[in-house]
């Protein structure tokens, strides 16, 4: 067992934080082994970790942000450099999905799910692949369940960064920049 | 959920432990945050299934209230790292997932059309004029469906003169008059209690927004 950081979690061996789904909180100082998933555990080594803080920020949200500093014409997307990617398995939702899909600039959602070390999405997709439930779960994967915990968000035109501490990220710009 | 259970959940969070007066930050009270998220769901189906940006989130109450309407996505956006933590909290308390984004509204830059409905309870302007028009302004380009906001009962008739002419909204509508309780606003307020009066609005914004910002 091992303590990383202020966290509560499970880390398995490929270094992907899987955080519990229900009932670890910073109140609750005893690890409940039945909120894992079993494979989880069954996979991993178990550590304790205590966290102040489970916050992070997802795809969808990436996907949504430019940088707006002053005098930068094109903002968007906004690079991801990735020092800590967390997991979180929610509900898929088909429908959203579908929705999401069209308003998603997609070349900006592949890109960023590769810096945060995620690979199965195609290059290219049209809404025909909305069709295929292997799709689907890539896509929900990706957009919903991957977390951006710690690392930055890079201004693609002057390189500024903005920090993403505890999922956070800090997009105030300073006085100069407006 | 029902309309009581919503608001239990509300009354449970967490809120401002040192509100900063410069920046208006009072918590909305479960009894008007459950009523607005209530009223924006059942009767307009703005929220249930949609992206939900929350303007100035301080602890979270009306984010968290769209979370647990089954918003499928939740952003909130504040400039204050305290209260953020405060409302990342009040989400994982509940099992909720949320996002945030510490930025000033004024500042922060959007791609497209993503997010459906906006809420929030802006900063009155007491303390910096017209506060609650600039979050209106910013609102009604990032919505593509709707924007729920509370604002002065005082100022209704420059409000929807501003959102229908200046904005570009299509529609702003006052749904009901509340009564703000000053004195829970700042707890060392000195004067006796006093309510003032706040409306809350929904307006729909002009087009689908397909620029950015
Ligand atoms: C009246 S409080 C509402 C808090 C919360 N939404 C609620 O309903 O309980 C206003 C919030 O807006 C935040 N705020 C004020 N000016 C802001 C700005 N320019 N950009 C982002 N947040 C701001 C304050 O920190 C405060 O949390």
């Amino acid at each position: 067992m091992k303590v990383v950081g202020d966290c509560k979690a499970v880390v398995p061996c490929d270094g992907v934080v899987r955080l519990p789904r229900r009932g670890l909180t910073h109140r609750h100082h005893t690890l409940h082994h039945r909120s894992f998933s079993r494979s989880v555990r069954v996979k991993c080594q178990v550590l304790l970790l205590y966290c102040d803080l489970l916050v992070k920020m997802r795809l969808l949200t990436h996907n949504m942000l430019s940088s707006n500093i002053k005098g930068v014409v094109n903002g968007f997307p906004l690079r991801i450099e990735a020092e800590k990617v967390v997991e979180k398995t929610v509900e898929m939702n088909g429908e959203f999905l579908k929705k999401m899909f069209e308003k998603i600039d997609w070349k900006a959602f592949v890109d960023a799910s590769r810096s945060m070390g995620y690979t199965e999405l195609p290059e290219e997709a049209d809404s025909s692949m909305l069709d295929s439930d292997e799709f689907l779960n890539r896509f929900h994967h990706a957009l919903l369940e991957l977390h951006l915990e710690e690392g930055a968000l890079v201004c693609p035109e002057t390189g500024r960064r903005f920090p993403v501490n505890k999922g956070i990220p800090n997009m105030l710009l300073h006085e100069d920049e407006v | 959920m029902k309309l009581k259970q919503l608001e239990g959940l509300l009354g449970g969070l967490q809120q401002f432990p040192q509100p900063k007066v410069e920046l208006e930050q009072y918590p909305t009270g479960p009894h008007i945050a459950s009523r607005m998220l209530f009223t924006a769901d059942n009767t307009f189906g703005d929220v249930s299934n949609k992206v939900v940006a929350d303007f100035g989130c301080g602890c979270g109450t009306l984010g968290v209230a769209a979370a647990l309407l089954s918003a499928e996505h939740v952003l909130g956006i504040d400039m204050d790292p305290e209260s953020l933590e405060i409302a990342s909290l009040n989400a994982e308390e509940l099992e909720l997932d949320m996002d945030f984004i510490q930025c000033n509204i004024l500042d922060l830059g959007w791609r497209g059309p993503t997010v459906d409905t906006v809420i929030m309870n802006p900063p009155f302007g007491t303390r910096k004029k017209g506060a609650d028009l600039d979050f209106l302004s910013v609102a009604l380009k990032v919505a593509s469906q709707a924007v729920y906001s509370l604002h002065k009962t005082s100022t209704r008739d420059h409000v929807k003169r501003t959102a229908l002419r200046d904005f570009n909204a299509s529609s702003a509508d006052v749904i009901c008059e509340l009564r703000f309780d000053v004195q829970k606003m700042y707890k060392f307020h000195k004067k006796k209690e006093v309510d003032i009066a706040v409306d809350l609005w929904r307006f729909v914004p002009a087009s689908h927004q397909s620029s950015s910002i």
